[in-house]
């Protein structure tokens, strides 16, 4: 089964998620390569977010195998009337997704803590740096995305762009192995996309894993090593941005054709 | 519990008397009522002059609703059944000063329910109703007013829920209510215990039913609204 | 009109003015001490319906359930008489009184905490989980703060009831404000004047703590340009023009 290959990171098998009796995702295999970018694309409500989700076990799957950086990860058993037996499973996912990094569409940004200390939190609950360290990480992660100047700030006085220039720096302070952005550029005024997309271009130029969920074509067809297309909670078409441009799924070209006049 | 009790619990005084704590429970539940139709009904105008541009309006309401809500329920109901007779203003039944009491008091709630459920009606409404040739008044009447009840509905049965807790203080004041009767019968027959706890497992369940038909009461509206 | 005021006659008030001083400050110890065991009971209750154990989470909600459904005076008369007459449990008034405020409004609080719990956008706790910070660290650091900021108002307004319902325990001989206005008031045949002042002092020591909790809610919004949160009961006195509070910069 695990045929892992060195230079894959991410392995999905057979991974499924119900809610109570709905699928969002039929059982999907992937793999993602070490320093490969993929992008996934497809309507809303086709399972982009779910799978992306899943790969963290922040909606843990509800049946299937990933296996992330050599190490095995099976959905969690629920201890719903003893909770206490879950803790080392807990333990080992906490982990896990220390060495993935997510960016939300909502920004998710904690609203009560200053721009530094939302990037320093997790460097010190995580990491084990001390507090001076992690400010210091913090703000050269913060100077990295142009937000240097607003460390001592609070969310709720930035503007979308930047707090979600912030939560890009949250997610890399913590030195991840994969970056999962999930539609990063969709809740932001058009004139404030550009900026998010031109880090996230650097971060791939720098060799970082990446999966995007993005509706941004143009961005998904010249950074993409990979595209995958989803629909109804399953893989249905991937290849690279070259065999995009001439998709072979009748639900693909559609998609793409409702996106290019809409 | 039952381990600290020295003697079994004598239900054959509950039951002989069962008709007295029935009937004071009914009383219970009367003048609350009362008291919660007189606050229902003063609320809204409250409420109104408290949103007024007016002064002559907002400040009295204001102070109105500021008493009503800071001043203890059971100050009032000896204020009103006490001081105002003894100061020859008038004299009132216990049944009158309850009922004035918990409405005076329920009113300054009512009114607040009012005003948030007013505001929380989309300014859109207003805007469309008068795109539609309403006037002010016809606007509030039929699109501001049915849908702000709607959302008051819900906080409205909280504060009866509030009211029927406060109506059981009326024993104070010699209100013929099931605790009196419980009282009465306790010192008579020496079986506080008995009479106490069943007044208590009355209460509770009446106001029980009302709390818990409220909570559902406020899911449903939710429900509806949302979607 | 002018014989009424002419009849009205201060004066025994003010010369009991320490007896009735003696009564607020019993008054605002058993406040304080009811709401702050109110505080850990509505805790207890609000993370035993929030337990993934299913029989704890149902044995919360119906403790819950049934707290408030009592009302205070009810429980008061049936613990310090219904238990004294039963034998062997005799409280003296100041716990009873204590215990009974707190267990009632334990539940009121632990009904506000949980709708706060809800009320902070699950993208926060995955954004704590994507960033592998421990449930713990979640809890503590991102989760409690904005609960306490989103839950600050109606906490406010549990305290003001818990204060003035401490007027309800004078049935049990508690000798707070409303008892010794009483005694005076029977004493000196002056009822009018007795409960007028008692009602102004409750008014007055209401309103201080209105306004002394929403400087409160202010600290604990600093990071907020606006206050957003729901006030239940926003005007008790001078609250009426907020609608929306701005708080100074930090």
């Amino acid at each position: 089964m695990s045929a892992t290959t060195t230079s894959s990171l991410l392995e999905l098998q057979q991974v499924t998620k119900q809610f109570g009796t709905t699928t969002v995702l039929q059982p999907t295999d992937l793999q993602v390569r070490r320093g490969e970018v993929v992008c996934v694309i497809g309507p809303s409500g086709s399972g982009k977010s779910t799978l992306l989700r899943c790969v963290n076990f922040i909606a843990p799957p509800s049946t299937g195998t990933i296996v992330f950086d050599g190490a095995e990860y099976k959905p969690p058993t629920d201890h719903r009337w003893v909770p206490a037996l879950g803790m080392s499973e807990e333990k080992r996912l906490t982990r896990l997704r220390s060495e993935i990094g997510m960016v939300f569409q909502q920004f998710n940004v904690f609203p009560h803590l200053t721009v530094r200390e939302n990037v320093a939190l997790g460097c010190r609950k995580t990491c084990g740096l001390s507090r001076a360290q992690a400010n210091e990480r913090a703000l050269a992660e913060l100077t990295r995305v142009g937000m240097a100047e607003k460390a001592d700030a609070y969310p709720e006085r930035l503007s979308g762009g930047q707090k979600q220039r912030v939560a890009i720096a949250r997610a890399l302070a913590l030195d991840p192995k994969l970056m999962l952005f999930d539609e990063a550029t969709s809740a932001l005024d058009p004139e404030l996309v550009n900026g998010i997309l031109a880090i996230m271009r650097e971060l791939a130029e720098g060799g970082m894993t990446m999966m995007v969920v993005t509706h941004e074509m143009r961005f998904a067809m010249e950074v993409a090593d990979r595209v995958i297309f989803m629909d109804r909670g399953a893989i249905v078409e991937e290849g690279t941005p070259e065999q995009f441009k001439a998709p072979q799924h009748e639900r693909t070209q559609t998609f793409l054709r409702s996106i290019n006049h809409g | 519990m039952i381990a600290v009790l020295p003697f079994a619990f004598d239900y054959s005084v509950v039951s002989e008397h069962s008709g007295e704590l029935l009937r004071g429970l009914l009383l219970t539940v009367e003048v609350a009522a009362c008291g919660f139709a007189l606050a229902a009904v003063l609320g809204l105008p409250l409420a109104l002059a408290g949103r007024s541009r007016t002064p002559l309006l907002r400040i009295p309401a204001t102070m109105w609703i500021a008493l009503a809500r800071g001043v203890p329920l059971l100050i009032v109901i000896f204020w009103l059944y006490y001081a105002a007779a003894q100061e020859g203003l008038f004299s009132l039944t216990a049944f009158i000063a309850g009922m004035l009491s918990l409405g005076l008091t329920g009113s300054g709630y009512m009114a607040e329910i009012y005003r948030s459920a007013l505001s929380a009606v989309p300014t859109g409404q207003f805007e469309s109703a008068a795109a539609i040739g309403l006037s002010r008044a016809q606007a509030f009447r039929v699109v501001i007013l049915p849908q702000a009840l709607r959302t008051a509905i819900p906080p409205a049965m909280n504060t009866f829920v509030m009211l029927l807790k406060g109506a059981t203080l009326l024993s104070v004041i010699g209100l013929a209510d099931m605790f009196y009767a419980a009282k009465l019968v306790a010192v008579n027959e020496f079986k506080p215990f008995e009479l106490y706890t069943a007044a208590a497992v009355l209460v509770i369940a009446v106001t029980l039913v009302a709390a818990i038909g409220s909570g559902l009461v406020e899911r449903r509206l939710s429900k509806g609204v949302r979607r | 009109m002018t014989t009424l005021f002419a009849a009205l006659d201060f004066g025994p008030v003010w010369e009991m003015r320490s007896e009735l001083l003696k009564g607020i400050g019993n008054m605002a110890l058993i406040a304080v001490v009811s709401f702050a065991l109110a505080i850990v009971g509505g805790l207890l209750l609000a993370g035993m319906r929030q337990s993934r154990s299913r029989p704890i989470a149902w044995g919360g909600f119906l403790l819950i359930q049934f707290l408030r459904g009592i009302a205070l005076y009810v429980l008061l008369l049936w613990m310090f008489f219904g238990l004294a007459s039963a034998g062997g449990f005799q409280f003296q008034p100041i716990p009873a009184g204590i215990l009974a405020l707190s267990l009632l409004n334990s539940a009121y609080l632990a009904e506000i905490f949980r709708a706060g719990y809800e009320a902070v956008p699950t993208g926060q706790k995955e954004a704590a989980m994507a960033c592998g910070l421990p449930r713990r660290t979640w809890f503590f650091r991102i989760h409690l703060p904005q609960v306490t900021q989103i839950t600050l108002p109606a906490m406010g307004n549990v305290f003001v009831d818990i204060i003035k319902d401490t007027s309800i325990l004078s049935a049990i001989g508690v000798t707070e404000l409303l008892r010794e206005s009483q005694r005076w008031a029977q004493f000196y045949q002056l009822p009018f004047e007795f409960y007028t002042a008692a009602a102004l002092i409750y008014l007055a020591i209401v309103t201080l703590v209105t306004f002394g909790w929403r400087r409160l809610e202010r600290r604990a919004g600093r990071h907020l340009q606006t206050q957003a949160t729901v006030r239940r009961s926003r005007s008790l006195l001078f609250g009426i023009g907020a609608r929306s509070e701005t708080a100074p910069a930090p």
